[in-house]
């Protein structure tokens, strides 16, 4: 598939993701009410409401948490030169998750929307600090012990959780476990903004890495050989990365599968290379997770699945069909 | 001059000996120069020395009168190309893909290979007879075939120094012979600065212009194959009895004979 024809067909999934967003929901709105709904002034105001309160943002957040995470992992995959990387697994996620399961436990939540965003950004920012400041020796960053670190880390944040939760009553149990499995309901215009002002320039940060994540998936000394500055790039890559799954996190929550298999999947039908890979992965994963967001919310009736399972049970077996067929010759 | 060592001394982190002592080298364009010695004589530290990737513990080292390390990475991979001894592949990658990431430093973050980048890779290509094996992916090379697609993005850098770790490990008799014979040939055509590491005393010995011996992360000797590659010298350094030949125009044949085999 020629570059452009490829862009193209992820734009198109990307906008059927949106009209589908936009016209699937379990208000029931008619198509007509929604297209009027969407002109200045027109339809009524429930309908204006939900079409543009609560649809709309939804879709841009599904766009942007999936494009986020699936260059996040992207990313990971080529620092730590681990076909398993993804956005959390040095602890992103765990250090997030505790300060929001926290602050949910001290009844904090009740104190406006968005103080929750705020501490699990503040957890996750934590846990990177703490795991960088492990792995890095004397200026330089040893990736395999930032692994290592990453997932001692998320094991210490996880027994932080499940103590919180053992001594919480029921009805913090049950927001913390919706939190931990992420969701993309109630993503407000503001978080919106505050998502898409940092994916869209790491991403372009990371497009800039490219030739350099292509060198060091070589190893380092090549990499250096062919003008890496071995690194400030790891640093550069870590930063990018792991910010990208914070910020994801503190909107949405943890949601899983797309930082891994979207970036394989992109490499498998596109190849290796990271100039063609990140913004194809960001194209990608920002289109599959739409979808993705419209089945959770309109699958199960009247019930909304959680995220994090739908990606599980579309992720998975995608996943394992592209293994097969390529003789899984990525891992 | 391109690459000068003064009172060099390399020490790893934890290490209470060092890699390199008190080493003292220049390296001059069109100079084939073989670096010999047993394994840990500081050999692979040596060329990290001299491409700046480790900080000397004290001394100097500096590529065309500029310490080594101070070099941006990226001007320095425009001057100076690097084979190493190992290089593995967390992801799929084309041959031509391997090749044509030797233009990385020509092409910065954002520009795109134009078809002068491209005529360059085929053309390194050619020169390691890799043209026909120029989609596959490297998991489906040999190792011989794979050593020399890495010498060929080398290559493509279009350095002017060529710093090769065991250019030839891993390759069959023919493949070492053509290999040494190009290295050499390319060095005096294009007035390259090569440095080999290399285990091939009989081969450095053909087709280099200059042995450096190192043991123990000392310079031991340093000069024309005849001066170094003597019989003393060499059981001394390798610590293992030997016989060497001289066979006029193929260089000095080196055997190792014993200790006794008990045959």
């Amino acid at each position: 598939m020629k570059p452009g024809s490829r862009y193209a067909s992820l734009i198109l999934l990307i906008l059927l993701g949106l009209v589908l967003g936009l016209f699937i929901g379990p208000a029931g709105l008619s198509p007509d009410e929604v297209l009027r709904a969407l002109r200045p002034e027109g339809g009524n105001e429930v309908a204006r409401r939900i079409v543009l309160e609560l649809r709309l943002p939804r879709a841009v957040a599904a766009l942007f948490v999936g494009a986020s995470l699936a260059v996040s992992g992207a990313v990971f995959q080529a620092l730590l030169r681990n076909p398993l990387a993804e956005p959390y697994l040095l602890g992103v996620s765990s250090g997030a998750a505790l300060a929001a399961v926290g602050a949910i436990a001290l009844g904090l939540s009740r104190f406006g929307g968005l103080l929750l965003p705020v501490a699990a950004l503040a957890g996750a920012v934590s846990a990177i600090t703490i795991v960088f400041a492990v792995a890095r020796v004397s200026d330089q960053l040893d990736t395999r012990v930032l692994i290592l670190a990453g997932v001692v880390v998320s094991a210490f944040f996880g027994a932080c959780i499940t103590l919180i939760l053992t001594l919480s009553p029921a009805e913090t149990l049950r927001s913390a476990f919706f939190w931990t499995l992420g969701s993309l309901s109630g993503i407000s215009w503001r978080m919106n903004a505050v998502l898409v002002a940092w994916s869209i320039p790491a991403t372009v940060a990371a497009w800039g890495l490219g030739r350099h994540l292509d060198a060091l998936a070589l190893g380092e000394e090549t990499a250096a050989g062919i003008g890496t500055d071995v690194e400030r790039i790891k640093r550069m890559a870590f930063l990018l990365a792991s910010l990208l799954a914070a910020v994801t996190v503190s909107v949405a929550g943890v949601i899983g599968f797309v930082g891994l298999v979207v970036p394989h999947a992109v490499r498998m039908l596109w190849g290796s290379a990271h100039r063609q890979l990140i913004p194809t992965s960001f194209l990608a994963g920002g289109g599959a997770l739409m979808l993705m967001d419209v089945a959770a919310r309109s699958a199960g009736g009247p019930v909304e699945i959680p995220i994090g399972v739908v990606t599980a049970f579309f992720g998975v077996p995608f996943f394992l069909v592209l293994l097969r067929r390529r003789g899984g010759d990525a891992a | 001059m391109s690459f000068q060592a003064r009172g060099l001394t390399v020490r790893y982190p934890g290490a209470s000996l060092p890699a390199l002592a008190d080493v003292d080298l220049s390296f001059e364009p069109g100079v084939h120069t073989s670096i010999l010695g047993p394994n840990g004589a500081g050999k692979s530290t040596l060329l990290r020395a001299l491409l700046g990737t480790v900080r000397p513990e004290s001394g100097e080292v500096s590529f065309e009168g500029r310490p080594s390390a101070d070099w941006p990475r990226r001007d320095m991979a425009r001057r100076v190309a690097l084979v190493s001894a190992t290089e593995d592949f967390a992801f799929p990658l084309t041959v031509r893909e391997l090749v044509a990431m030797g233009r990385h430093p020509h092409l910065g973050a954002w520009r795109s290979p134009s078809a002068v980048d491209r005529e360059i890779v085929r053309a390194a290509l050619r020169e390691v007879a890799l043209e026909d094996l120029r989609e596959r992916p490297t998991a489906t090379l040999s190792a011989g075939e794979l050593q020399r697609a890495r010498l060929a993005r080398a290559l493509a850098q279009q350095a002017d120094n060529l710093l090769l770790d065991e250019p030839v490990a891993h390759l069959d008799l023919a493949h070492e012979l053509n290999t040494f014979r190009q290295i050499a040939e390319l060095t005096a055509k294009n007035a390259l600065t090569t440095i080999t590491v290399t285990h091939h005393l009989n081969l450095a010995s053909r087709f280099s212009d200059r042995i450096v011996l190192l043991s123990g992360g000392r310079v031991t000797a340093s000069g024309t194959p005849e001066q170094v590659l003597t019989k003393e010298r060499l059981e001394e350094t390798f610590g293992c009895p030997l016989e060497v030949h001289d066979l006029a125009e193929l260089g000095r044949l080196v055997v190792p004979v014993g200790p006794e085999t008990g045959r």
